[in-house]
């Protein structure tokens, strides 16, 4: 027998059910949802969404789609799902800023994430098949999208927030994320260099 | 390598066992016990630690689930080495973060209270997480079981980090109701 306290919690907290511990590991917030949306109604969640967000922005990022949740957040979805039915190919930044390092990393059948940190500040890469990319982070109020064409042709949807930034593209096979403590260009960057890994 | 190859290598006696687990587990590992105790250095000697506590645990144990049965290892050696070093300068860890907010709703450690058996906690414990939706269940043991950061969970979930500490206060709220009913408080 032990006093409960936030030690003796801590230590119980310790042997949860190994369900939990691995549930928790890194896995993407995704709701599994099939998403038969006709594009009138992807359009009329578009349209919502843009009143509520800073003016002047023009959201029309091939691909992707935005609706509103029940709980009043806006939400990123992928609107065609054809794509590798798991992670057959691995991505990773080439380019990483001064003094980041790669802390973490996770690789399942359904995502890739690598995780950076510089002291305090982080930034995430993320791999996701299209199939189940499903981003809550997106659209509200504060947050400020712009749609960036690189000279490749290749389009990033840029979202900044008073968290931090993040961007998310969409290669034809996975859709891809960088978020984190970084400014526009040196999220572009990062972004830009990103290639399979070989 | 998957885990049930990594196993068998185990309970091989083949010391490339290690190596996998490594290459595997190595940077999770790592990340757990940085959390806690705030020194690179000091988390990637836990890390060899725990690494030869497996090679000595396995065989006999036969982990089904390889990352948790590792995890919970590395976690407790570096609790025992964060408490060790209680009498230095503690960093302001995730783990250290997570207490402050976690005494909100528990006695602190020195005052006297009731006494609980940890299995039953335990039991306690999992009951609790069971009943919560599974989006507010990572957060928490993500906060709780790996001590990450409310930004490292926002990001990890692609979340707001207001949305994360607002589902952290609320199950935390959650708990203390439960461990009222179930006369643990």
């Amino acid at each position: 027998m032990k006093k409960i306290n936030t030690d003796c919690f801590l230590e119980a907290f310790g042997e949860i059910d190994n369900n939990f511990i691995t549930e928790a590991r890194s896995q993407p917030i995704i709701k599994h949802k099939k998403r038969k949306i006709t594009a009138l109604i992807a359009a009329a969640a578009l349209a919502t969404f843009m009143t509520v967000t800073v003016a002047a922005v023009k959201f029309d990022f091939k691909g992707f789609f935005v609706e509103a949740a029940p709980s009043g957040e806006k939400e990123l979805n992928v609107t065609e799902e054809a794509g590798p039915e798991s992670i057959e190919k691995t991505y990773e930044p080439t380019y990483v800023p001064d003094g980041y390092i790669n802390y973490n990393s996770e690789l399942t059948k359904s995502h890739n994430y690598k995780w950076y940190r510089n002291g305090d500040d982080y930034f995430t890469f993320g791999q996701f098949l299209k199939k189940n990319y499903h981003n809550v982070a997106f659209g509200n109020e504060n947050d400020v999208l712009e749609v960036f064409t690189g000279a490749d042709g290749q389009e990033y949807m840029i979202v900044t927030s008073p968290e931090g930034i993040s961007v998310v593209w969409d290669n034809g096979e996975y859709v891809f994320l960088v978020a984190g403590d970084l400014d526009r260009e040196t999220a572009l960057d990062i972004c830009r260099l990103v290639e399979e890994k070989k | 390598m998957n885990d049930e190859q990594i196993i068998e290598l185990y309970f091989n006696r083949d010391e490339q066992a290690i190596n996998e687990t490594s290459n595997n587990y190595g940077s999770y590992c790592c990340k757990i016990a940085y959390n806690i105790l705030g020194n690179l250095q000091d988390a990637e000697e836990c890390v060899s630690d725990a690494l030869v506590k497996v090679w000595n645990s396995i065989p006999p144990q036969n982990p089904e689930n390889l990352s948790a049965y590792l995890g919970k290892i590395v976690r407790n050696i570096a609790l025992d080495k964060y408490r060790r070093n209680s009498a230095e300068k503690r960093a302001d860890t995730g783990m250290a973060l997570a207490i402050d907010e976690i005494s909100e709703i528990l006695p602190s450690k020195d005052s006297v209270e009731k006494a609980v058996d940890v299995k039953e906690l335990v039991a306690v414990i999992n009951a609790f997480l069971k009943e919560l939706k599974p989006d507010a269940r990572k957060i928490f043991v993500q906060k709780y079981w790996y001590f990450s950061s409310v930004k490292e969970i926002a990001q990890m979930f692609s979340l707001t980090e207001s949305k994360v500490t607002v589902t952290l206060t609320r199950t935390r709220k959650k708990l203390y109701d439960h461990l009222k009913k179930e006369d643990i408080l």
